[in-house]
């Protein structure tokens, strides 16, 4: 009995973000910036009333034609100094010193990745892994996958580098 | 134009307990209540697990349109939670009034997730929405409904005991931050170690069986919630340890 209601006593926070399932081509296609990276800042600021994450990216490579080395993007949700915290359900959150590949959209959206965070691969141990730890991936022809057994950073950026084609 | 508020709430019912959500409909399609009821009725007419839905106004959850705009081109839906100076939590799941409707498993993953089903990564539970989303829950998603009643929220994994496995289970995804991690036990967006503290106050202190339980169904990232982000520097995804063997060496598999 007391289990059960603890179980209906979490129920209200058991929610969650929902999202167009897009596939790479589709990400590539509808991304207006994309760059592999360091994150160098992350803050807090308030934004209409409330509190949006930007982060700090020093561009490493850029994908799509980037005229500027850093690029700033906004994140729905974080913590105020006045205490009130926003938190967003399924939001990537991000580190200084992390390695990421970024496909962004040039919007004030919640979230401006492509795909709400489909758009988003961490470099960790020489791989660049999805939010949903899939690796990014060549396959036996040399195209570009999103879920397979991982392949060389480098090649994988001279990779997308084909695939965006120098767009601005 | 007037803020209408229409105070529907969904209560889920078990014997005598129940919870419920609140529905602003300003700002996009006026059904919107009938539509969360219809979804609720999705899950809940067929699979005859004890629980109803009715109104109530006073839910801290509400469930109301975003702003189109700030949408993007691809999300549905949004959940908040915000926490403010006075602890209070607020739970806000914000539908995009232009696009939740072009598939009806937004609202069904919705609805799935409010009754305490983890976010996964197939079926109407998947996030990630296509085409190929199922327009209905299947039987396994019924069966992981009805086996949610049976678990304590501190047995993260399903075996019936809170014990060492589940205290593993807590420290792999300590430092988490979402919204509905299954290790925030205390709800605070935040695996921390409040959590640990409501996970000792049901703690069994036997001695753990050799073999660790099977981890929880649907898997996805972490923890069971594909939103959770792990911090830089969380643990990678390890089996867990086995404390017959003092946690050196990795725990043998049951079958």
């Amino acid at each position: 009995m007391k289990r059960l209601l603890m179980v209906l006593l979490m129920l209200p926070f058991l929610l969650a973000t929902t999202y167009n399932d897009l596939s790479l081509s589709q990400m590539i296609e509808r991304a207006d910036l994309a760059f592999f990276g360091k994150v160098t800042v992350v803050r807090t600021e308030e934004r209409f009333g409330d509190p949006w994450t930007v982060v700090t990216f020093d561009i490493t490579t850029a994908l799509t034609s980037l005229e500027q080395k850093q690029v700033d993007l906004a994140f729905f949700g974080g913590s105020l100094p006045s205490g009130r915290t926003l938190t967003v359900n399924l939001m990537p959150n991000f580190s200084p010193g992390e390695e990421v590949l970024i496909f962004a959209y040039d919007g004030d959206f919640y979230s401006p990745l492509v795909g709400f965070r489909q758009g988003l691969w961490r470099l960790q141990n020489d791989l660049f892994l999805d939010e949903e730890g899939r690796r990014l991936s060549l396959d036996d022809k040399g195209e570009l996958v999103r879920d397979g057994l991982g392949a060389d950073p480098a090649s994988l950026l001279d990779a997308l580098s084909r695939a965006f084609g120098g767009r601005k | 134009m007037k803020r209408l508020l229409a105070g529907l709430t969904i209560t889920v019912a078990a014997l005598a307990w129940a919870i419920g959500y609140r529905v602003d409909i300003s700002g996009g399609p006026l059904t919107l209540a009938e539509e969360i009821q219809a979804a609720f009725n999705t899950w809940l007419e067929p699979a005859d697990v004890g629980l109803t839905a009715q109104q109530d106004e006073a839910a801290d959850t509400l469930i109301r349109y975003g702003e189109v705009p700030r949408f993007g081109p691809d999300t549905l839906s949004l959940t908040l939670q915000q926490q403010g100076d006075n602890d209070n939590s607020v739970v806000e799941v914000l539908l995009n009034p232009q696009s939740y409707r072009d598939n009806p498993a937004t609202l069904l993953h919705e609805t799935g997730l409010l009754l305490g089903l983890p976010a996964g990564q197939s079926g109407v539970m998947n996030p990630a929405l296509s085409s190929e989303s199922p327009q209905a829950p299947d039987e396994v998603d019924r069966a992981a409904l009805a086996e949610l009643q049976s678990f304590a929220p501190e047995d993260l994994t399903r075996d019936g005991v809170v014990d060492f496995y589940d205290l593993a289970a807590l420290a792999k995804s300590f430092g988490r931050q979402g919204v509905n991690l299954p290790a925030d036990l205390d709800s605070s967006g935040t695996v921390d170690a409040q959590d640990i503290e409501v996970l000792k106050a049901s703690y069994t202190f036997t001695p753990p069986s050799p073999t660790p339980p099977e981890p929880p169904a649907p898997a996805s990232t972490g923890d069971g919630t594909p939103g959770d982000t792990p911090p830089t520097d969380a643990p990678s995804q390890e089996p867990l340890p086995n404390p017959s063997n003092g946690g050196s060496e990795p725990p043998t598999t049951s079958n």
